[in-house]
């Protein structure tokens, strides 16, 4: 039982890093909104070779986390939009507000 | 006329293409291309296969501020504001950001056109209009430019009363609901 979880979190995380690198050379551009991801990880994580994405997600943690990464805010993406269900929309809201705001903080260009 | 370097050209000629599959309205082409009026006439009746329509665009802010559009405008100005913040330039920004915007929507009728879009990028642009934080969730969202904002609630987290209850809404319910019972009539 355990051991079949374990398989699952490290063929996530391999899948996971997989999916990076293909999304990075589809669009460099479009990846980092997609991943949420800045320029420096995304030239190290595409320039890694397949026995690095391997032993990397050899972990027994996951390497990708959940982008909402705040209760009440899930909390509000499952309860807004009274009848209508804008849980995918708002959620994108989300991790984009997320996203620009981080930016400012670093000081990024508006 | 004056030299004008063939790549840059082609550029243009690509970008144009690009928007008028996307939508674009002749006026967009004109301010964002340097291609003449009669060559983007002729452009885009090569791509659409039918004449560019006529008349103005549309120019006023509250289109945006009412329920479903603020939703969707503010939905694609966020993607926007990433791809510039990532350092793309202005028309790729805008570009990649529609993109993601239909990806989102799926592509048949997006209640935010192309050029709807691009007027909103441009009321940005000339400070018509600002992004404020929702107090409740944090999401961002599009407001006329220098409204008190504090105490800024989004469309999702207090919908107005009578949102999305449009009569082609609750005609879809009702034949959802009939062919649901029929389906289970057939069951039993």
């Amino acid at each position: 039982m355990m051991s079949s979880l374990l398989n699952d979190i490290q063929s996530v995380n391999l899948s996971y890093l997989l999916l990076v690198q293909r999304l990075l050379v589809e669009d460099t551009e479009m990846a980092l909104v997609r991943l949420g991801l800045d320029q420096e990880m995304a030239d190290l994580l595409s320039g890694m070779s397949v026995s690095q994405l391997v032993s990397l997600s050899s972990c027994n943690q996951l390497l990708c986390e959940l982008a909402l990464d705040d209760a009440s805010q899930l909390k509000g993406v499952l309860q807004g939009g009274r009848d209508q269900d804008f849980s995918a929309m708002h959620t994108a809201m989300l991790l984009n507000a997320r996203q620009n705001d981080a930016g400012l903080r670093q000081g990024g260009v508006s | 006329m004056t030299q004008k370097s063939l790549v840059d050209e082609l550029q243009q000629l690509q970008l144009a293409v690009e928007l008028i599959e996307l939508g674009a309205r002749l006026q967009v082409l004109e301010t964002e291309t340097e291609i003449s009026r009669a060559r983007l006439v002729k452009l885009y009746k090569e791509v659409r296969g039918v004449s560019p329509p006529k008349g103005m665009l549309p120019f006023s802010t509250d289109w945006f501020m009412t329920w479903q559009p603020n939703l969707h405008a503010s939905l694609f100005h966020g993607f926007y504001r990433r791809l510039k913040a990532q350092g793309a330039s202005r028309m790729n920004a805008f570009v990649k950001a529609y993109r993601f915007y239909l990806e989102h929507v799926g592509e048949d009728e997006p209640v935010l056109a192309l050029t709807r879009a691009w007027t909103l990028v441009r009321f940005f642009e000339s400070d018509l209009l600002e992004v404020a934080s929702c107090k409740t969730c944090s999401g961002h969202f599009v407001v006329h430019a220098h409204t008190p904002s504090h105490d800024y609630v989004c469309g999702i987290c207090q919908p107005p009363s009578r949102a999305g209850k449009t009569a082609a809404r609750r005609k879809a319910r009702e034949e959802l609901a009939l062919e649901q019972t029929a389906a289970v009539a057939s069951l039993g």
